[in-house]
């Protein structure tokens, strides 16, 4: 096939970080990014391989206005942040409340470990205040390190959950499982879901990735947070070749226990202390979404998954499912003939570049919603509920249900795509369904987190996952992990 | 009646097409793959039938947020 000339970009040399103009392309069976340093040489790293086709994996954003942290001086990725050219505010920011870890993973990308010390509560408590009058209605994810080290992490938990619409703790689980009641605790504080690493369902996956064995204490986790009635959402480091088989056992074994509502991949990365580094080991999207479709008996399928509305489109996919009492998963997706489009379905949403440019807040306070509603506890109110709850007091949350008077006529449209009045299986009340529906909900999300090999700066402009720098910064997640091809930070300390 | 919706009086509504009084009746509304009942002032002649706007921009927006995509 004739190599075909797809976008222009920019990009910086994996060596000398230096911001380089790149282009992509397509050569054979992969997509390419390209770019030449004049110091250190050409580069081109794979960053699509396999279905759905690079070019229909779109959803056109219109680059928001931030109200910056910092003035343009050398330009992106060297002036965050925010600085006035990145295009989207936080659905999510980290809060990174030790360097401290249990674990001394060898593809850590924060290069934690060993006895380094806690943030003291007093400070973090001002760092929640200042991401809360800054950012508004974001997710706030409590990280480290090892965050469950913290002495203080419930006092914190209880102190965020004032502010925010959820909490998410990223742990790699271990004290969840040694230290009796503290998931107990942490959900009695507010906490909204733990995030946890589980890389595979064998000892040697854990072994490989994590430097010692750890299937029975990652276990162990999910059983005490499944006492304690809180939600659980499993992270899988990925790399190809490693543990790239295990995706399709983690989705089957998490269908199978209701307290976890979603597998969230993460393709490794050569950021931080990685010692696996080779471009053999990375996965881009496409090759996610074929492993779990193989390794699900084509129960997960590649057209269930869509490009996100808030960070840019090559940067995460979801599948939304309900999920029934047996495990059956049913696809979010409108189906052809049940479509309020008509015989054949929705057109495709994302696959039409002309489509206009989606309007960026909005979609991202939509993506605060969607995600406390996957992945919350079963128990939580409705999150715009609970959003609209949060804000000033002036505002006034309108109860729609209550408004009787308001009555209009027809039905043509009124129900938004509801189409009346067949039913394939037994009705149940709208309410019954609401409430099982909030339980039901079953995500398969992954993020493609970017490294010095394959960075495009126009994905890194549209993200919407930021660190918080003390005392008033927030670093997009991939700048502030970023480093050279000889292990050299561009923003942490090395 | 769903006890959770608030009564409709329908007294007085018409049917549009066939000037027919409307009815309350159960409708088993279809999205995504799930069903759910409700009742709904029809048209006993040609079953058109009225969704009220507290409905659907209520729970029936709710439904459909419940189920849509990021």
């Amino acid at each position: 096939m004739k190599p075909e000339f797809l976008e222009k970009t920019e990009s910086i040399c994996p060596v000398c970080l230096k911001v380089l103009s790149a282009e992509i392309w397509e050569r054979g069976e992969a997509v390419y990014l390209e770019r030449e340093c004049s110091e250190h040489g050409p580069f081109s790293t794979v960053i699509w391989r396999g279905k759905p086709d690079f070019r229909s994996w779109k959803r056109p954003k219109q680059p928001l206005k931030v109200v910056p942290q910092t003035t343009k001086n050398q330009g992106c990725p060297y002036d965050c942040g925010l600085c006035p050219d990145h295009g989207q505010n936080p659905c999510t920011v980290l809060l990174e409340i030790t360097e401290r870890c249990d674990l001394n993973c060898p593809v850590c990308f924060a290069n934690s470990g060993g006895h380094k010390d806690f943030t003291p509560l007093s400070d973090l408590i001002d760092h929640l205040h200042w991401i809360k009058k800054t950012q508004g209605q974001i997710v706030l994810q409590i990280s480290g390190g090892e965050p469950t080290l913290h002495p203080q992490l419930p006092e914190l938990v209880e102190e965020a959950s004032k502010l925010f619409p959820a909490v998410q703790l990223n742990t790699n689980g271990l004290r969840l499982a040694s230290q009796s009641g503290l998931a107990k605790n942490l959900a009695k504080n507010g906490l909204s879901w733990v995030f946890l690493q589980f890389d595979g369902m064998s000892d040697w996956v854990f072994q490989a990735l994590r430097g010692q064995p750890l299937i029975s204490r990652k276990m162990a986790a999910v059983a005490a947070c499944e006492e304690a009635d809180l939600s659980v959402v499993l992270v899988p480091t990925t790399a190809k070749g490693l543990n790239d088989r295990e995706l399709g056992p983690i989705v089957n074994w998490a269908r199978s226990k209701p307290i976890v509502r979603g597998v969230h991949i993460q393709p490794m990365t050569q950021t931080g202390r990685n010692h696996l580094i080779g471009p053999e080991y990375r996965m881009t999207i496409p090759e996610i979404l074929k492993a779990l479709s193989d390794q699900t008996d084509g129960l997960l399928k590649p057209e269930q998954a869509f490009p996100p509305g808030c960070e840019h489109e090559r940067c995460s996919f979801h599948l939304r499912f309900r999920r029934l009492d047996d495990g059956q998963l049913i696809p979010q997706v409108p189906r052809a003939d049940d479509c309020c489009c008509g015989p054949g379905g929705c057109p495709p949403k994302f696959s039409n570049e002309a489509s206009p440019p989606e309007e960026t807040d909005s979609n991202r306070t939509k993506a605060v919603e969607i995600i406390i509603k996957s992945w919350g506890n079963s128990g939580q109110v409705n999150p715009s509920e609970k959003i609209k709850g949060q804000e000033s007091e002036s505002s006034d949350p309108v109860n729609l249900s209550q408004n009787s008077n308001n009555q209009g006529a027809g039905n043509n449209g009124s129900g938004g795509g509801l189409k009346l009045p067949m039913a394939k299986k037994k009705p149940m009340s709208l309410d019954d369904f609401l409430a099982q529906a909030r339980k039901e909900t079953f995500s398969v999300t992954g993020m493609a987190f970017q490294d010095s090999s394959n960075m495009d700066l126009a994905r890194l402009k549209g993200c919407c996952v930021h660190i918080f720098r003390a005392p008033d910064r927030l670093i997009p997640f991939c700048a502030m992990n970023l480093t050279s091809s000889s292990g050299r930070y561009l923003y942490r300390k090395n | 009646m769903d006890p959770t919706l608030p009564d409709m009086d329908i007294e007085g509504w018409f049917c549009q097409k066939c000037n027919s009084p409307l009815t309350m009746v159960k409708v088993n509304v279809t999205y995504m793959g799930a069903s759910f009942a409700v009742d709904l002032p029809s048209c006993a002649n040609c079953h058109t039938t009225m969704i009220p706007d507290f409905l659907a921009f209520g729970k029936m927006l709710e439904v459909e947020k419940l189920l849509e995509d990021k």
